[in-house]
């Protein structure tokens, strides 16, 4: 049974000619005794023969046209960034550092805020930074139609930053100086500018 | 310019090419992309599976050659800085698919439809061999996982070396090598289930 392992591992390098002399032989030699492995190296090499052969697709027609056309508006529209192909590995990377950066700056928001909305930075990756004084209001009713220009600020769920998250990455929040001291349902808080990712 | 292009042969070799293309020379650009244009697509199209994506991603492979053109240097083989730029838009492109199905399964209550094959076939062609079809290879290639479809498809149906293989993908030759092993005792597995399900 080991040695029908060993052979299905050196199908491929028997076909391709990888083996060294002696190896050849003893791949040989248990071909001729198995007949399960022998089967297995037909099937293998059949398929293999085959692939080579398969017809080769071809660009249709229009590949030359839609190519330039496309290139003409590239070069009508210089390309801002001029990233080649990013493995996965740096997009990781480079969204981290994003991320910690972002952390790193929310370090200044105002304590209060997140526990007055009980938002744990952490847990629902809400990242704030402060910016400028601003006012930003939400209407109880409209969460799902979130704008930016003043809305009355009645109540900020969680659910509110979700639906802001998925309407785009950057929305300006007010936060409170102090809750006691405005009408009640408006919170005058320092500005932050959120960056909202799930 | 169009004069140019024909000056230009393709026997240059790539390095020559792209160095002329680098340089601001559009017809290397022209006689590259003359070069390369149907084998990209036959790979892609083995990866994807269909054509109009399959010509899309060379389309946007040939695009990025030509914003990055600089990013190219000489330690890498031409060919395969190519083939590398066209495998990643491929996986992202079955991505993307994937993402799509999700949302179109849930809609649409259909799943299997896509890699449906047409049984066209009468009974003297569906003969001991007849799972060795295109198009059942094709399926079988789809319902491997990424890592094995691309060596599969780079050595044994572009016909590329291990060499090459490995400096698409960036892994090492004893990697290749046992990966391609791998991958094709799958597919032949792959290939045994569809026909079994064939003939159930
Ligand atoms: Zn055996």
């Amino acid at each position: 049974m080991a040695e029908c392992y060993n052979f299905s591992k050196k199908i491929s390098q028997y076909l391709d000619n990888e083996l060294s002399k002696a190896e050849k032989i003893q791949f040989e030699r248990h071909r001729e005794e198995c007949l399960s492995c022998r089967k297995k190296f037909s099937e293998i090499q059949t398929l293999v023969n085959y692939m080579h052969k398969m017809p080769a697709k071809k660009t249709s027609e229009s590949f030359n046209v839609v190519l330039r056309s496309r290139l003409r508006k590239e070069l009508k529209t210089p390309h801002k960034l001029s990233i080649p192909v990013i493995r996965p590995v740096w997009q990781l990377a480079t969204l981290c550092l994003i991320a910690c950066i972002s952390v790193y700056t929310g370090m200044f928001i105002d304590r209060k805020f997140i526990r007055t909305f009980n938002l744990k930075p952490d847990r629902t990756s809400v990242y704030l930074r402060p910016i400028r004084q601003a006012s930003l209001d939400i209407p109880k009713s409209d969460s799902k139609h979130f704008k930016m220009k003043n809305y009355v600020m009645d109540e900020l769920k969680l659910s509110d930053i979700a639906n802001m998250g998925r309407l785009s990455n950057y929305n300006t929040l007010q936060t409170t100086d102090s809750l006691n001291s405005n009408p009640p349902n408006t919170a005058t808080f320092q500005t932050a500018n959120a960056i909202v990712r799930f | 310019m169009v004069k140019k292009e024909y000056r230009k042969k393709d026997s240059d070799s790539d390095e020559e090419l792209i160095q002329n293309f680098q340089q601001g020379d559009l017809a290397a650009f022209d006689v590259i992309v003359r070069k390369y244009k149907d084998q990209l697509l036959n790979f892609a199209f083995r990866f994807l599976g269909n054509q109009e994506e399959a010509e899309d991603v060379v389309q946007e492979t040939f695009l990025r050659l030509y914003r990055n053109k600089h990013a190219y240097r000489k330690i890498a083989k031409f060919s395969t800085w190519l083939y590398t730029i066209a495998g990643n838009l491929a996986k992202t492109e079955l991505r993307k698919r994937k993402r799509r199905r999700l949302v179109s399964i849930s809609d649409l209550g259909y799943e299997e439809k896509e890699y449906e094959i047409e049984d066209t076939s009468t009974d003297t062609e569906r003969a001991v061999d007849s799972v060795l079809k295109e198009e059942f290879i094709q399926h079988a290639i789809s319902g491997l996982s990424n890592r094995f479809r691309e060596v599969i498809i780079l050595r044994d149906i572009q016909g590329l070396s291990y060499e090459e293989v490995g400096e698409i993908l960036k892994i090492p030759l004893g990697t290749v090598k046992s990966r391609v092993n791998r991958a094709r005792l799958k597919l032949q597995d792959k290939l045994k289930d569809i026909k079994q399900n064939k003939t159930d």
